[in-house]
């Protein structure tokens, strides 16, 4: 039973500098599964609500699922749940690439941080042990300067890393983690390691993973690489466009649906986006695909060096939300300005979409004549479609200089600085910026956006359908119970630290059957889904405890001023239909009208 | 499926009372063969659409609905039918 488990964690305490195994037990495997799960749970139970996101008492989560290791298709991933410096809410964040496996491999199912270290340091944890290594040699490094310089320091072959650059050493509130070119990009885990003094961690690992029926497990995972295979080979497979050009694949779609964001939400639809799309990074810059552990998809687009006016310049990427953010948010159709956005967000670790949002929103305001056109400095003028504007911007806030430092607070609080209804345009939801997409235009974005319990993420919407049109993108029918649907979904695969792109194709019961082979588990559907809406509601609780009530369930205000450009036929969002949505959201969510989780509820998913 | 069309926009003038059925019949003398085999073709035939059309970004209408009356302005746009996400 629990084979494909370690059935154990590492906690690590950096302040007296103890590291320590603990056991997992079986009935909090079964009860929580792992990945999210895991962390959640535990999170929840000893993490503080008033904690500071950015003080000792703050805590890292660190995990993976119990597929990871094995070869289940795009189930690789590594998970972090900490407190969000952006929102002092829950945080959960991933990133792909091949730290998965090698963490699985060390023995743990997760690694807990806490603490502060009193000078930086990385936690390195192979088969010869975990310890905490000194290294103040590495304070300033990009990410991927200091993940060379520790694997270069360690000489092993198999260790994978993870780390912060400059921006989660300066406490930049969206500051990512990154491992290997793939980021934990949202929410501000970077941060959060920066305050802790910890630049990265590397594991290698050598333990087999094992699963509890082989044959089982051989007969699941044969089914899931079937429907997988028979996706990617439909001409119109959105994961086949992203295995061809990256996830930019669908931007000219997108753009003809008039769900762009561009210009800071002035716009539905950018004339330039043939230029920022993924057909035209393939076609312009020597590329190729690279994929995570057992993947066949392999959505991650590497450019070999090219020649810019900001110098050479290589990347891995940019996704499609950097393609907004960085892109079409801030009006910029300058291919080769956003390839090196993209490269300079790696390398200082930051989230690209909660930067362009930030860089954006000061376009906005000089637009709006709130900030100066001279705030960057002599020689570039902040405004829209600058693509010196964006890169300067990008280092004056990495480097906390001038605007720079009130940017890297994010735009709530850059908003709430500034003054002058400024809040009433900052694009973001408790704290968290916007991803890609439209409350304007689609009204799944709009429930999603408003009541994700990490801010406003995309993760977990019923975005292909609202583009395709199989659900009208502008009808309240029904929509906020499929979104709380696919909320519920998603956190039970996040259990397993499934990619998000896994169940674009794959049907739940081949999770369940995948996850019971290798555990010796037996969920059904029903159940698995029931744990995604218990993690939910875990989170939702402890948020209300951090002091994030259902009053911020809501939209900032240039949601319900129209584009525009909108086609004439298109029903944009109002507020009587924002009313309707949260009021079906809380009903089918069983909660109170104030959007508290009520004791019925929490007693029907054992939470009580 | 800009490539096969040869352009990314097209202006056409119908007759008033003029439906998306008489758009495509007309597409089909001026647009390069490869677009109209893969695309108009299969469309006007009402076989499993190989292109999604929209008019105005909002209805993405079925083969019954082709003699449906377009209005000046309009914005008909052919989207792949792309699956997933």
């Amino acid at each position: 039973m629990l084979e494909c488990y370690n059935k154990k964690l590492l906690r690590v305490n950096l302040t007296t500098r103890t590291i320590r195994e603990e056991p997992l037990s079986d009935e909090f495997i079964g009860r929580w599964v792992g990945g999210m799960g895991f962390g959640v749970r535990l999170f929840t139970q000893e993490v503080k609500a008033d904690a500071d996101p950015l003080g000792p008492d703050n805590k890292l989560y660190i995990g993976v699922g119990p597929l990871t290791g094995t070869l289940a298709p795009l189930l690789a991933q590594t998970g972090i749940v900490t407190k969000s410096p952006l929102t002092g809410g829950i945080l959960n964040t991933y990133a792909g690439g091949h730290l998965g496996t090698a963490l699985k491999k060390t023995g743990y199912d997760l690694i807990v941080v806490e603490g502060k270290a009193t000078g930086l340091v990385y936690l390195l944890v192979t088969p010869d042990g975990a310890k905490l290594v000194d290294c103040s040699e590495l304070a300033g490094t990009s990410a991927s300067e200091a993940e060379e310089k520790i694997k270069a320091a360690t000489k092993r072959d198999g260790l994978h890393t993870m780390a912060i650059g400059l921006a989660g050493e300066n406490r930049i509130r969206y500051a990512a983690v990154i491992s290997e070119t793939r980021a934990f990009g949202r929410g501000g885990a970077g941060a959060v390691f920066g305050s802790k003094n910890l630049k990265g961690m590397a594991v290698h690992g050598i333990q087999d993973v094992r699963v509890a029926d082989r044959a089982a497990f051989e007969t699941a995972l044969s089914a899931a690489y079937d429907t997988l295979r028979k996706d990617l080979a439909e001409p119109w497979s959105l994961l086949g466009g992203f295995g061809r050009v990256g996830t930019g694949s669908g931007m000219a779609m997108i753009n003809e649906r008039h769900a762009l964001a561009t210009k800071h939400h002035r716009q539905t639809h950018f004339d330039q986006a043939d230029a920022i799309g993924g057909d035209a990074f393939a076609a312009k810059y020597p590329t190729r695909p690279i994929a995570c552990t057992a993947c066949p998809v392999h959505c991650g687009m590497l450019h070999a060096p090219v020649k810019t006016r900001w110098g050479e310049v290589w990347t891995r990427g940019p996704e499609y939300e950097t393609m907004y953010s960085l892109g079409s948010l801030v009006f910029s159709d300058d291919t080769d300005g956003l390839l090196v956005a993209n490269r300079l967000a790696e390398d200082y670790g930051m989230d690209t979409l909660s930067l362009g949002v930030n860089v954006a929103f000061a376009m906005e305001c000089a637009e709006r004549g709130i900030l100066p056109r001279d705030a960057l400095g002599e020689g570039v003028r902040l405004e829209f479609g600058n693509a010196d504007a964006v890169i300067r911007l990008i280092n004056m806030i990495a480097h906390r200089e001038g605007l720079g430092d009130i940017l890297a607070e994010g735009v709530r609080r850059a908003a709430q600085r500034i003054g002058q209804g400024a809040e009433s345009f900052a694009l973001q939801v408790k704290g968290m910026e916007f991803a890609a997409w439209m409350p304007e235009r689609m009204r799944g974005i709009a429930v999603t956006f408003s009541t994700a319990n990490r801010g406003a993420c995309h993760k977990r919407a019923p975005i292909g359908s609202e583009l395709m049109n199989s659900i009208p993108m502008d009808s309240n029918e029904g929509r906020a119970a499929l979104v709380a649907g696919i909320q519920d979904k998603v956190n039970a695969t996040f259990t397993l630290i499934s990619c998000r792109f896994l169940e674009f194709c794959l049907p739940t019961q081949q999770f369940v059957d995948l996850l019971n082979a290798a555990s010796g588990l037996h969920y059904t559907e029903q159940n698995f889904l029931r744990l995604g809406e218990a993690i939910w509601n875990l989170e939702r609780l402890y948020n209300l405890a951090a002091g994030i009530s259902g009053a911020e369930d809501r939209l900032p205000d240039i949601c319900f001023q129209p584009p525009s450009d909108l086609p004439k036929d298109a029903k944009p969002l109002t507020r009587e239909d924002f009313t309707i949505l949260l009021r079906d959201y809380y009903s089918a969510r069983g909660w109170d009208s104030e959007g508290r989780p009520t004791p019925e509820r929490l007693r029907q998913l054992g939470l009580q | 499926m800009r490539t096969a069309a040869g352009r990314s926009e097209e202006r056409v003038s119908l007759p008033p009372g003029a439906g998306l059925r008489d758009l495509l019949r007309t597409l089909a003398t001026t647009l390069p063969a490869q677009f109209v085999r893969e695309v108009v073709d299969p469309l006007q035939a009402g076989n499993v659409p190989t292109a999604l059309l929209l008019v105005n970004t909002v209805n993405l209408p079925g083969p019954a609905d082709l003699d449906r009356p377009l209005s000046d302005g309009d914005i008909v746009a052919f989207v792949p039918p792309m699956s997933g996400g």
